[in-house]
């Protein structure tokens, strides 16, 4: 690998000349059109603030799904109209189960 | 970047945000230079950064934190994941030193002669000495964790007070100052070419 041959020590850098070095020293450049680039790729994300308007108006971050998102009415309204006959239904066992054990 | 300006990027503005990308574009490459990153691999960095910031700019709290630190923390994470993921593809377990291959080695010390600046100013012995430090101080980078790696960069932005940097960490301030203090010794014994003992 690279890191074997250590760069011999040409210049022995003081703090302040590492401060200096680090503070000028830019290994990258912006490219050309970086801007318009990015907005291209802004502009070519699915349009989630028209699926987002759609449903219930809820935040949604980006393309992730929010599990913060409000319940509609009849989902409220299914979840009670299945529970109550479940829960009686579980009631009418236990009292079948009582009934045929007092019977012996 | 004002408050309006924020607001009006909530709402969607996109003139506005592109705005901001022109405000901190500079400081980030600068960032993923520092974190030694490859010039092409840096630009899909830096562009997914400004996305997920697009994505994300309803969530974004102007009261618990800064754009700056806000654009850092993606950035860093990406950074560090990209690093990360590099450092596995090559089998590099131990060292920090990530080797990019192709185009991606375009970045690198043989290439710095070609990068100096003002090079009608100055003269051949300066320029050669230019591109001698900056070739070895990305080889110094380099044998640094990618942690402190990020760490270093940030604080020689010139755009991060020290609570930022340590907000886009997740460490305290003490500990910022602390391990900066130890990266730089680190990094001025690798420059200077003298042993250098990790921890």
């Amino acid at each position: 690998m690279t890191d074997k041959h250590t760069t011999p020590a040409k210049h022995t850098l003081s703090e302040d000349g590492l401060d200096t070095l680090l503070g000028e020293v830019d290994f990258l450049e912006v490219p050309t059109g970086f801007t318009s680039k990015v907005m291209q790729g802004i502009d070519e994300l699915p349009d989630y603030e028209t699926d987002r308007n759609g449903t219930s108006g809820a935040g949604n971050e980006g393309t992730q799904h929010n599990p913060s998102q409000q319940p509609e009415w009849w989902q409220w309204a299914a979840l009670i109209g299945g529970g109550i006959p479940a829960f009686l239904q579980v009631l009418a066992f236990i009292f079948s189960a009582w009934n045929v054990a007092s019977l012996g | 970047m004002n408050k309006q300006t924020l607001t009006s990027i909530q709402e969607g503005d996109k003139t506005a945000f592109a705005a901001l990308i022109g405000r901190y574009q500079k400081p980030l490459f600068a960032y993923l230079g520092k974190m030694t990153l490859p010039q092409a691999i840096a630009e899909e960095i830096a562009q997914e950064t400004f996305i997920r910031a697009w994505q994300a700019k309803e969530s974004f709290d102007p009261e618990r934190a800064s754009i700056s630190t806000w654009l850092f923390t993606i950035a860093r994470r990406l950074a560090l994941n990209e690093l990360d993921r590099a450092a596995r593809r090559f089998e590099v377990s131990d060292t920090p030193s990530i080797t990019y291959s192709g185009a991606g080695s375009e970045s690198g010390p043989q290439h710095f002669s070609d990068q100096l600046e003002d090079s009608s100013q100055s003269n051949p012995q300066e320029l050669l000495q230019q591109s001698e430090l900056k070739a070895a101080l990305w080889q110094a980078l380099r044998k640094l964790s990618l942690h402190d790696r990020s760490l270093l960069a940030l604080a020689y932005l010139n755009e991060l007070e020290f609570a930022a940097i340590a907000a886009i960490e997740d460490i305290p301030i003490g500990t910022v100052k602390s391990r900066l203090h130890r990266i730089r010794q680190q990094l001025k014994q690798l420059l200077n070419g003298e042993t250098f003992h990790d921890g």
